[in-house]
């Protein structure tokens, strides 16, 4: 393991984390189908991969060397938003789009840029949401308590890099998507299962911890993680493996 | 003319509402674009942003959207769009067969979006039989 320092994500490694996260969107496309299957329409997993497949499409026709940090968050949001239906195109495709915003015309994200990016993701997805909050079982769950914890970490201390903050971020983020498991849902199709949504892990939250995961998992050398073991009934996550 | 955009998870609900719209007023007389589901997949934002596109004009249009996922996806559509379009696309809560048909016929009429908005909220009392 490196104990390098990363201040800063350069655009190349910025799209190998997007091609990772192609991967691991593989990798786990039953697992995250299977927890939509549970309490939503079974179609998670094959969005998520149809939309970064779309991505690396986007990327690829552009010059990935040319493009800036800002257009390659673009350009994800608008193949997001392109071919993948349902609540999770929209939602993260204006998470992309409204985050790439923040950092338009830079070759290199900084450790407070890329929170600002999760910041402005977060409000895109409370905004198409309808207000969603904390508790509501969906990606939120995930995406404000890190965007909250990730604030603090650098308002508190001086030259944290990414590896650092990452570190801190992926246990609680990981705590956060089972904390979704006993909540009954409030928005989305699993809202109308009322009661019966409880048990069971969202997978919207699941793959914002994917997604989040995938930054630190590249940064440290590592294409991404499948989940290896779960819960049959309720889909918690249970082990990690690097792929 | 005030535009109509017809969103439906099932591409046959957003068509057969365009057919009856086209009944009533007469086919050519309305804007109508509709966008549906071809499976569970949903529809994306861009299909909606097109299907705005293609009946837009100054006079603006009216989205009807079933539930769920077919109201996320027009509002994300709304976001991609250029930002002088956006201001006048209005996405109602009005029901879906119901409201289009009542904003079909008066945008056949040449009436403003404002007035179609107020019309469509109402769109129910078209029942008032009942």
């Amino acid at each position: 393991m490196s104990t390098s320092k990363v201040y800063v994500l350069d655009t190349n490694t910025l799209i190998t984390v997007l091609r990772n996260i192609l991967e691991v969107m593989k990798a786990n496309e039953k697992y995250l189908t299977k927890l939509d299957a549970d309490i939503g329409d079974a179609d998670h997993g094959i969005n998520m991969v149809r939309g970064f497949e779309k991505v690396m499409e986007l990327i690829n026709k552009e010059n990935p060397a040319r493009l800036d940090a800002g257009r390659a968050l673009q350009l994800t949001g608008m193949g997001l938003l392109q071919v993948v239906g349902g609540a999770a195109g929209p939602l993260y495709g204006m998470l992309f789009l409204e985050a790439s915003k923040k950092v338009q015309g830079k070759k290199e994200i900084t450790v407070k840029d890329f929170v600002n990016v999760l910041e402005a993701g977060l409000k895109a997805v409370k905004m198409i949401g309808g207000g969603t909050v904390v508790g509501d079982k969906t990606m939120v769950d995930v995406l404000e308590p890190v965007v909250n914890k990730a604030k603090e970490i650098i308002s508190k201390r001086d030259n944290v890099d990414f590896i650092e903050l990452l570190e801190e971020i992926l246990p609680f983020a990981r705590e956060c998507v089972l904390n979704t498991i006993p909540l009954q849902a409030r928005k989305g199709r699993a809202s109308y299962l009322g009661e019966r949504s409880k048990n069971h892990q969202d997978p919207g939250a699941t793959s914002t911890y994917l997604i989040i995961r995938t930054f630190y998992d590249t940064l440290k050398g590592v294409r991404g993680v499948k989940i290896s073991e779960y819960d049959q009934a309720t889909g918690k996550l249970i082990k990690e493996e690097p792929l | 003319m005030v535009g109509i955009v017809v969103v439906s998870h099932s591409k046959k609900v957003s068509e057969g509402v365009k057919e009856i719209i086209e009944g009533m007023v007469g086919p050519g007389k309305v804007k109508v674009e509709c966008v549906g589901g071809e499976s569970t997949l949903g529809v994306s934002a861009q299909e909606v942003a097109k299907a705005i596109i293609k009946v837009y004009d100054e006079e603006g249009v009216i989205v009807f959207v079933d539930f769920g996922s077919s109201i996320i996806g027009s509002k994300a559509a709304l976001e991609i769009l250029p930002e002088n379009m956006k201001q006048k696309v209005h996405i109602t809560s009005a029901p879906l067969v119901e409201g289009a048909f009542v904003a079909a016929v008066e945008a056949s009429l040449g009436k403003s979006l404002e007035e179609i908005i107020k019309s469509v909220k109402d769109a129910l009392s078209i029942k008032g039989v009942l």
